[in-house]
């Protein structure tokens, strides 16, 4: 059975997952032709390298490419502090995570409608689900892609 | 075992965050080039972080709606159109006009523009795509026949996901777990939150966004208002960590 191929975009780390992503500039580059792509590998750097697990690449050419990490410099914004962690394999962007999490107040609120106790208890994992994207709360701050260009910079890609 | 679909996804700064577009195709040069310009001139106009945004000169009083360049008039007037729409069908808990520091259609815009992205794309003539505005996603066709399966941010485990959603149209959500602070009740202009995470399907995606940050605010009663809006449903999770859903929440077996 074939299902969507877990895509990362803003806040949430998993499997690794196809993409092309600008290498100049931080802005979108259009492929030059229809068919997927993938640029050479990037110089030599000091950063992490680790496994993207369950990483599927349409291209031969980003399957044999390691991928890397970096965690971009802290970023100020409205709120506090954040920092963002940028993996490539190459240069296209396999997951961009946040690190911070901030703790809500404990109010309760009393509905009983509605009411989806099966879903309680549900922690699943984003790297097996066979997602295609994720909601959620994002941080809008120009600290985010901020740390998100600082990451890259230390990856070498800029 | 997973056969994973290839999806091609092209990121792109915008609204203070990457906006995503994913396709299993080859989406046409064109469509993407004027996808991406939508986001930039959306932002141009709404940035409430440059003060010399037309929506920040029309916040501060630096300009009247009749000051500015008619064309950007005329999208800030059509958006907040949609944010009086939102403010009426969420009872209040969205009121962008109640915000401090003057009205901030903030709440909407993102959803906005994740739409006129989409309505670029398909004028390039995509079939099966996906735009991502920082969690807000709009969603046209289906990859391999198939509904688009998005998961919900887990409020607690960034890295997880609380329920996964079939998704035909729009999915947006709304939490205090990013920005504390950022949900603010229009009926005092306080920071509040009753949930830590809302969400809410439907056609419309800006519709869907302002939707999402009035049930983050206004909670039960706000689920009950979206349950009898036509082709819109809620998902709420309370700060006690209860779920709670409206009876046609799409959710998808992991």
């Amino acid at each position: 059975m074939k299902r969507s191929h877990l895509v990362l975009v803003g806040t949430v780390v998993g499997t690794a997952a196809v993409l092309a992503f600008p290498v100049q500039g931080h802005h979108l580059v259009i492929p030059a032709s229809s068919s997927p792509t993938t640029t050479a590998s990037p110089a030599d750097s000091t950063t992490t390298t680790q496994p993207v697990p369950g990483a599927t690449t349409p291209t031969s050419a980003a399957a044999t490419t390691v991928a890397r990490s970096a965690t971009g410099a802290d970023a100020s914004y409205a709120y506090g502090d954040l920092a963002v962690t940028v993996t490539v394999k190459g240069t296209e962007i396999t997951s961009v995570s946040i690190a911070t999490l901030n703790s809500t107040d404990g109010r309760s609120a009393s509905i009983d409608d509605y009411a989806v106790p099966q879903l309680e208890q549900q922690v699943i994992s984003a790297g097996s689900a066979n997602i295609a994207g994720v909601s959620g709360a994002t941080f809008t701050s120009q600290a985010f892609v901020d740390s998100v260009a600082s990451a890259l910079s230390k990856l070498g890609i800029s | 075992m997973r056969n994973a679909l290839a999806l091609r996804t092209y990121f792109e700064p915008a609204m203070g965050t990457l906006v995503g577009i994913s396709s299993p195709e080859s989406l046409a040069e064109d469509g993407l080039r004027a996808a991406v310009a939508a986001l930039h001139e959306i932002d141009r106009v709404f940035s409430t972080w440059d003060i010399t945004s037309p929506m920040s000169r029309l916040r501060s009083g630096a300009a009247t709606l009749q000051e500015l360049e008619g064309p950007d008039a005329e999208v800030i007037t059509a958006v907040l159109e949609r944010c009086a729409l939102a403010r009426e069908l969420t009872g209040g808990a969205f009121d962008p006009w109640s915000l401090p520091g003057g009205v901030d259609p903030t709440g909407l815009v993102k959803g906005w523009a994740a739409g006129r992205a989409m309505d670029a794309l398909e004028a390039g003539g995509a079939k099966v795509v996906q735009v991502n505005a920082g969690g807000d996603i709009v969603v046209r066709g289906q990859p391999e026949g198939r509904p688009w399966r998005v998961g919900i941010r887990h409020p607690e485990q960034p890295q997880a996901l609380c329920a996964i959603i079939e998704v035909h149209a729009s999915i947006a959500t709304s939490g205090n777990y990013e920005r504390p602070g950022q949900l603010i009740d229009p009926k005092n202009g306080c920071a509040t939150s009753t949930a830590l995470s809302a969400t809410v399907t439907g056609p419309a995606i800006d519709l869907a966004d302002a939707l999402a940050t009035g049930l983050a605010v206004g909670g039960r009663t706000v689920l009950e208002a979206i349950d009898r809006l036509e082709g819109y449903e809620a998902h709420l999770i309370t700060n006690a960590g209860r779920h709670y859903a409206t009876p046609g929440m799409a959710f998808a077996a992991v």
